[in-house]
């Protein structure tokens, strides 16, 4: 019989490893995708998610296991991968200060597969709630209590994304 | 009835239309062929926005970060503490039942143990009762706290192939 979240969750505060990682097993893939959509860099990616499950597991006596962890995760690597985004910003700027880009752009461009060329083309905000609504598969309420924003603001800014991403599409195939 | 708006078409592939909200719109997509091409197109979208990336994170990934997480935690090390101390408790409460019961064996005076043990029971005084009650409660705890660091040692070590 599969143990529930809640169980993995007090044995992992009982330092029991086994546990923790079948914890890590069932989310790695989503959080995963959140920290390499945001980030398009298969390594950042890979230490960001590693990061954000030590995270957890250090502050596991506060989560109360009742609540869905996904939400948790999610707030924890994007909030890691925000904090690379933005050092990473700083650090190009002081390398060159007539360089145009933001924190908002990838850190490096690997070679980009289709999704990540579209989410490129979107605002980092929209790229945000992207990722947490069809990787994370969060509703708009956990969104919300995610990027500190309100229900109605991720509703209007996931619609606008993907009017966005449907003309980007239309473009590309046209141009095929 | 009307056509669907586009935030609503969105909000029904998000699945957060409900009851008679959600019955109206599915009913109607089926019902009007430009809806239903709309609401295909979303699909489509989510489709390509739910495609796994070509990379993925390394094998054996999940109990390599377990591993860390477990042993590199300060707050163990004062589990570590606590369950010492709930173990040298519970190490105490069995060494005093068992002098206890010792005692209670002698005041009946079953010939059997004193045989055994070779002494005479009636003749033991008070200091070697204590020193029988001070042995068994070091033992106790020797014992049960050599199991502790037993089983933490090889939970922070070797907590992947445990089992
Ligand atoms: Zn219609």
């Amino acid at each position: 019989m599969q143990r529930t979240d809640a169980e993995l969750i007090r044995r992992s505060r009982e330092a029991d490893g086994d546990a923790f990682a079948e914890l890590v097993r069932r989310y790695e893939k989503r959080v995963f995708g959140i920290v390499y959509r945001m980030l398009n860099d298969h390594t950042e990616a890979t230490d960001i998610t590693q990061e954000t499950f030590i995270k957890a597991y250090t502050h596991l006596d506060q989560f109360d296991d009742e609540r869905p962890l996904m939400p948790w995760l999610a707030t924890i690597a994007l909030n890691l991968a925000r904090n690379l985004l933005t050092s990473a910003w700083a650090k190009r700027q002081a390398l060159d200060d007539n360089l145009s880009c933001s924190p908002s752009e990838f850190t490096r461009l690997e070679v980009l597969d289709e999704v990540q060329s579209v989410l490129s083309h979107l605002t980092p905000e929209q790229r945000e709630v992207i990722v947490l609504r069809h990787i994370s598969d969060l509703t708009y309420e956990e969104i919300a209590g995610v990027t500190g924003e309100k229900i109605s603001t991720v509703k209007s800014r996931l619609f606008e994304a993907r009017q966005r991403i449907k003309l980007l599409r239309t473009h590309e195939e046209a141009k095929l | 009835m009307m056509c669907l708006s586009d935030n609503e078409l969105q909000m029904l592939a998000d699945n957060a239309l409900a009851g008679q909200d959600r019955e109206r719109a599915l009913s109607h997509i089926k019902s009007c062929a430009q809806c239903g091409e709309q609401y295909a197109q979303i699909r489509s979208v989510f489709a390509f926005l739910e495609s796994e990336p070509a990379v993925g994170l390394p094998a054996g990934f999940a109990e390599a970060v377990a591993e860390r997480a477990v042993s590199s935690l300060g707050w163990l090390q004062t589990k570590r503490v606590q369950k010492s101390i709930k173990d040298i408790a519970v190490a105490m409460v069995v060494a005093i039942v068992l002098s206890v019961l010792l005692n209670w064996l002698s005041s009946n005076s079953l010939g059997v143990v004193a045989d055994t043990l070779s002494y005479d029971l009636d003749t033991v005084d008070i200091p070697f009762a204590y020193a029988m009650l001070l042995f068994t409660l070091t033992i106790g705890v020797v014992t049960i706290d050599a199991i502790m660091y037993h089983r933490f040692n090889r939970l922070s070590v070797h907590g992947r192939d445990r089992k």
